[in-house]
């Protein structure tokens, strides 16, 4: 069992989260890229 | 719990690279018998800080990593427009951070961070091994290069994953999905730096090239900076990022990067033979395990065969 995160940890943990979302839809902008490149 | 052949092998010579003394191995092997059989239990039962309990990578690593990830995001970004220039949604990027002239400086400059951060790590790991040689404390095993132990760990992996065993199998500090992970992003850089040098440096490449294929490798070169960093977005965004932010047991983020910390969860899952080094190096861990498998009654030493333990979810 993982003891539960402090709420400053927490906020960390999701923001770092949030920043990865942009990002992952940069990955799915790569997919588009591909497909309508070649 | 009776160690398995590989799993006593490790903590045998872990003993012996420590020069444990007659009471510590008592007491280890007092540890190791007091576990239940079923690692799962153990996994399940034990508390992990969310940050972590264990010690896995030094400050250097995380550094190498923090600025490899830092360059790479950002190199993506400013990249990603100047390849498709003529594109409608580069312009925008590219006005964002000044326009593409710009975007090309900001490249350039950044590319060179991250050829650092790759001699730095590469200097690193050299210094790594050749210090634990010479201290006599090198084991290939809990280094990233591959062994046939990985195809057998693959195998058994995906065996437990089908449901076909019930156990994991007993992995070291690094595996087999991790080195493949290493081996690919190590194979990647290497392509974005040869290809990205070629543009900035053509008559270097031409100089050291036979006549004839300078021009081909430039051609190639083209293609292959675009492509790979294209598939670097791709391995990263849906495949590093699924596995230490969105696996279940990682949501919402894995600490290790920040702290170099590996929960005791994590670690007895994945890298029980690490674990068993941990349990050698680290006195503190032996006695949590002790405790929490007293308070959990789960000890196989006194578990008394009337009562069934229930495994949690």
């Amino acid at each position: 069992m993982i003891k539960k995160m402090t709420p400053v940890q927490k906020i960390f943990a999701y923001a770092t989260l949030a920043m990865i979302f942009f990002w992952t839809i940069f990955g799915f902008f790569t997919i588009y890229l591909l497909l309508t490149e070649y | 719990m009776k160690l398995s052949a590989e799993a006593r092998d490790v903590l045998e010579s872990t003993m012996r690279m420590n020069k444990v003394s007659d009471a510590e191995r008592e007491d280890i092997e007092r540890v190791i018998e007091s576990m239940p059989e079923d690692r799962v239990l153990l996994y399940k039962n034990v508390v992990s800080n969310p940050i972590g309990d264990l010690p896995r990578y030094d400050i250097h690593i995380r550094l190498q990593h923090m600025l490899t990830f830092v360059t790479f995001l950002t190199l993506a970004f400013t990249g990603l427009p100047i390849a498709f220039l003529d594109h409608f949604w580069a312009t925008p990027l590219n006005d964002f951070v000044g326009g593409v002239d710009v975007s090309r400086i900001i490249h350039r400059t950044l590319a060179s961070v991250m050829v650092f951060s790759m001699v730095y790590h590469i200097i690193y790991i050299f210094w790594l091994v050749l210090r634990d040689i010479l201290n006599g404390r090198f084991i290939l095993q809990r280094t990233l290069i591959p062994t046939f132990k990985d195809a057998r760990d693959f195998k058994d992996d995906m065996l437990y994953h089908a449901g076909k065993r019930d156990q994991r199998p007993e992995m070291d500090k690094f595996m087999y999905k991790q080195k493949i992970h290493y081996f690919a992003a190590a194979f990647g850089n290497l392509v974005m730096v040869v290809s990205g040098s070629s543009f900035l440096f053509p008559e270097f490449w031409a100089a050291i090239l036979p006549v004839g294929s300078a021009s081909y490798f430039q051609e190639m070169m083209r293609l292959s900076h675009p492509h790979e960093a294209l598939l670097a977005l791709l391995v990263i965004a849906f495949w590093h990022w699924y596995n230490v932010h969105l696996a279940p047991g990682r949501f919402p983020m894995q600490w290790t990067f920040l702290t170099g910390k590996i929960t005791r969860e994590h670690q007895i899952e994945e890298h029980f033979l690490e674990y068993l080094r941990n349990l050698v190096e680290i006195p503190a861990e032996r006695e949590y395990l002790l405790d929490m498998e007293d308070a959990r009654e789960l000890s196989s030493t006194d578990i008394d065969e009337s009562v069934v333990i229930e495994k949690p979810e």
